[in-house]
Formats: C-alpha cells, structure tokens, sequence
C-alpha cells in the first residue's frame, strides 16, 4: 500500500506543480511506482510541464463519472517505467468531484502505486479540499515572501484540522543573494512562523521555467542546482537525511580560494 | 433587581404569610409578587389583621424570599417595616435561590500555534504555548499571555476590562487590542528580536504601553490600590 502525498500551497503561483512533477520524477529516478493526480479542474498544467499534454484521451472527471477505468485514464511517462499521470479535466464540470469521489479514485492508485502524489489547485475553497481528501500526507510550498508565507500558514491550519500527518515544508525560488542582502525573508524566519519540518529548499534557478516550457522537469537536468534540490527533497521523503544545499552562488573551489585571498566577494 | 411589575390578577396567594415556628415567627414572603406588592401587604399585616401577634414578648422573626434574593436597599426597607414594632427581632433573610456567586472564569490554554485564519474568543484569560501568527486572532475577556512570538492580533479585555494585559515572549504584533484602545505597530521596520525578556502590553491613562514582564506585579498592584 502506498501513501498519498497532497503538494499545496494556497497561494497561486508559488510552484506547487512544478514541485509535483519534480518530487514524482525524483522518486521515479529513485527506482519508486509514482502517480502524479492533477486535481486543478480548469487549469491543468501538470502535463504541460511534465510534457504529456499530447497523450491525454481521458481524465479525472471520466474516471468519475464512468466514462472510463481509472486504467484508461492514467498516462504513462515517456521517460520512466513506473511513472503515470492521472490528467484533471480542462473543460468539464468540476462539480462532478467531490472529496468522496476522489478519495475513493486515490484509494485504487495506493494499491498499484508506492507514491501517490496530488496537485493541489490555488485556494482553500473546494477543490483544495477534494485534493486532500485523500491525502495521508502534505507538502506546502511557500517563497520567500510575506503573501506566500500567510497563506502557507493559513494552509497549515486547514490540514491540521483536517487531521492529516504533520504537514512538511518546501521552500521554493529561493534568491540566496536577495536573502543575504536581507530583502527576502531567511529561511529561519520561516521556518519559525510555520513551525513545521523543513522538507528542502529549492533556489530560484532559471533552469526550472526552461524545463517546464520544454516538458523536461529541472530535476533531469544533473547541473541544475534546482535539479539537485528536488532530488535531496525525494531523498527525504525516502527517509534519508540529507543535509540541506549550500545555497550561495559563488560556492565553488575558484570562488572560495578568491574569498580566501580577497579577491572575492 | 428589576422587580415584576405585579402578580397576576387571578393568584389567590397571598404576598405575605405569616406562621409561627417553636422559636419565633417565619414571614414567607411570595416571590411570585412584586417587591411594592410585598411591603403593602406587609404594612397590612402588622397594622391590621396580625396586630394582635405582634404584640408582647420579644419574637424572633425569620424571613423567606423563596427563590428570590432582595438586594440590600430591598431589605432595608423590609427592616423598616418590621423595626416600627419594637419586639421582632429580625433573625436572618433566607433565599433558596442558588447564590449567583460571581465564578470565576477558568483560563484557556491553547497549545500549539495559532495560525492565520483562526481565531480563538474566551471568556477569561488565554494563554497560548506556542505563537500567534500573523492573520490569527485571540480575543479574550480577560488577559492574553503567550508562551512564544506574538505577531498576529490580540485582544485582551474584549468586553470592556481595561486593566487586562497582553504577555509575550517575543513582541512583534500586527495589532495589539486592549479594551477599546487599539493600536499597531510601526509601518517602519520591525522591531530588533535580540531582546529576550518576556514584555507585556497594558494601558496607562487609556494609552497602549508596553514593559518588561517583571514590572507585570508591580503596575497590577498600583492599579488596585487605585481603586479600580
């Protein structure tokens, strides 16, 4: 049986389905059965970014109303083996889910998979509360800045009420020099005021909007400090500890030894 | 007391009774009647047709109210009545009513972080352990105290104490509240978090004022010394 995992934010934007589509092929990448439910009625784009838009015939919403099996609805990755998607309708009612419906949808994909991860839509209203009905646990994705971080909060409060596992934290697009010069919030602080574990910090990496435009998640990329991120993210989930990134920039030999001499900033 | 504004023409009880008991005399005083209803009636009675009673040796008198409790002036006036005849001796007022002792509101502990979005009223004191975000809200009648960061809103005195106080260990609120005085904090920077001493808020001449937790005792006893 395997353990479903809702990625929610409450604040659009922030990076909720590039985190599900980087954490799903991470742990794929780590040899693990992964299924990736859009529950974004409306405004799908889990398969854009994973670049499986052209592969989708049926979705959630069939898969509800018995237009088809939950079989025929899910898409298999072109890359792994043992990743799939379970698209979200982009043009039908989304009033046909209900948290019972999707509940039960996650239930059948425990049983064939080892991570059921669930992409949240923006907001507390309905369709987040369908996304985490099913969920065992939570990730929140937040950045560092004051908006995102209160609606993170806000978040956090929802899922504790709704009794799920102590809710873990991803901190994304992460600008070490903006932190550094003290105009983004630091990650301690964060963590302060959420007062939840830290699941991994994700630098804000240019490599990541290209990946999404290509449908080649950052974390495939081996260079990509991003990439790297999401892996240790994975790698946690899986129970390893991981110490957290170096986040600065210049953090490489030549720039250390130009530190050391002064001639680096 | 607000008094009924009188019986029902149909009660054939009488306001006052009057039985005589082994040591003294028992007044049962109706309480389905009006205070005014009560003293005429009682007027009646020791000017008129129990004249003949209260008359003699010294009567011990005890009066029942039934479920209803008279206020001071309500038994002075009843006093009054009875003192004009110089042999009652008024043994005591008794009332079967449950005593309306004031209780004393029980504090409410929270324990874990209040987060945005939630709120938390209470009647009497509120401690939290742990924080109270930025978005929450704490809203008690009596004292806020906050074993962790404050830095969302708190309302202490909620239904018009102006003596309760917000305690904190770390002072960084969107909105402190204290009776009906509310004030927020500077738009300019925040606050340096290096202090570690616990401070709390209060109000000195209907301004929020805030000092170190250990001058907590020492304002509250001022405060009551003046009369408060």
């Amino acid at each position: 049986m395997g353990e479903a995992i809702v990625v929610t934010s409450g604040k659009g934007g922030v990076g909720k389905t590039t985190t599900s589509a980087n954490i799903g092929i991470a742990l794929a990448l780590s040899g693990k059965k992964v299924c990736l439910v859009d529950t974004d009625i409306g405004l799908r784009n889990l398969d854009v970014v994973m670049g499986l838009e052209n592969r989708i015939i049926y979705d959630i919403v069939d898969v509800v109303t018995e237009q088809c099996r939950l079989e025929q609805a899910l898409i298999k990755d072109k890359r792994f083996d043992h990743l799939y998607m379970l698209p979200a309708s982009q043009t039908k009612d989304k009033s046909a889910l209900t948290p019972e419906s999707v509940k039960e949808i996650v239930e059948k994909l425990k049983g064939q998979f080892d991570f059921v991860l669930i992409d949240c839509p923006a907001g507390i209203e309905q369709g987040f509360k369908i996304a985490v009905s099913g969920a065992d646990k939570a990730i929140v994705v937040t950045n560092p800045e004051a908006a995102a971080v209160r609606d993170a909060d806000r978040v956090i409060g929802l899922l504790e009420a709704e009794k799920l596992e102590r809710p873990k934290l991803v901190i994304n697009r992460v600008r070490p020099h903006m932190v550094r010069e003290g105009n983004m919030l630091d990650i301690e602080e964060i963590v302060a005021i959420l007062a939840i574990d830290l699941l991994g910090v994700v630098p804000d990496d240019e490599g990541v909007i290209s990946g999404s435009n290509k449908g080649e998640p950052v974390v495939m990329n081996p260079n990509a400090r991003a990439g790297m991120a999401y892996r240790n993210i994975a790698r946690r989930i899986l129970g390893d500890s991981v110490p957290l990134l170096v986040l600065s920039e210049n953090g490489g030999f030549l720039n250390k030894m130009k530190r050391m001499i002064g001639l680096g900033k | 007391m607000a008094h009924q504004t009188g019986c029902e023409p149909l009660r054939t009880r009488t306001p006052v009774t009057i039985k005589g008991i082994r040591d003294g005399l028992v007044f049962i005083l109706n309480d389905q009647c009006s205070f005014e209803e009560i003293l005429t009636d009682l007027d009646e009675k020791m000017n008129g047709s129990h004249q003949r009673l209260l008359l003699g040796p010294l009567v011990r008198v005890t009066l029942q109210t039934g479920s209803r409790k008279f206020s001071d002036l309500e038994e002075a006036q009843i006093r009054e009545k009875l003192s004009g005849h110089g042999n009652l001796i008024i043994q005591e007022f008794q009332s079967s009513s449950v005593v309306p002792v004031k209780q004393e509101p029980v504090p409410f502990i929270h324990h874990g972080t209040v987060r945005s979005g939630q709120v938390i009223e209470h009647d009497g004191d509120v401690v939290v352990v742990g924080d109270i975000n930025p978005g929450a809200q704490v809203l008690a009648t009596g004292d806020i105290y906050v074993m962790g960061t404050l830095r969302g809103m708190a309302h202490a005195g909620c239904k018009g104490d102006e003596n309760a106080v917000i305690a904190a260990v770390f002072f960084r609120p969107t909105q402190l509240r204290i009776h009906d005085v509310i004030s927020r904090s500077p738009d300019t920077g925040d606050r340096d978090l290096g202090e570690t001493e616990m401070e709390f808020a209060y109000l000195r001449d209907k301004q929020m004022a805030v000092d170190k937790i250990s001058h907590l005792y020492s304002i509250r006893a001022r405060d009551f010394r003046g009369g408060n």
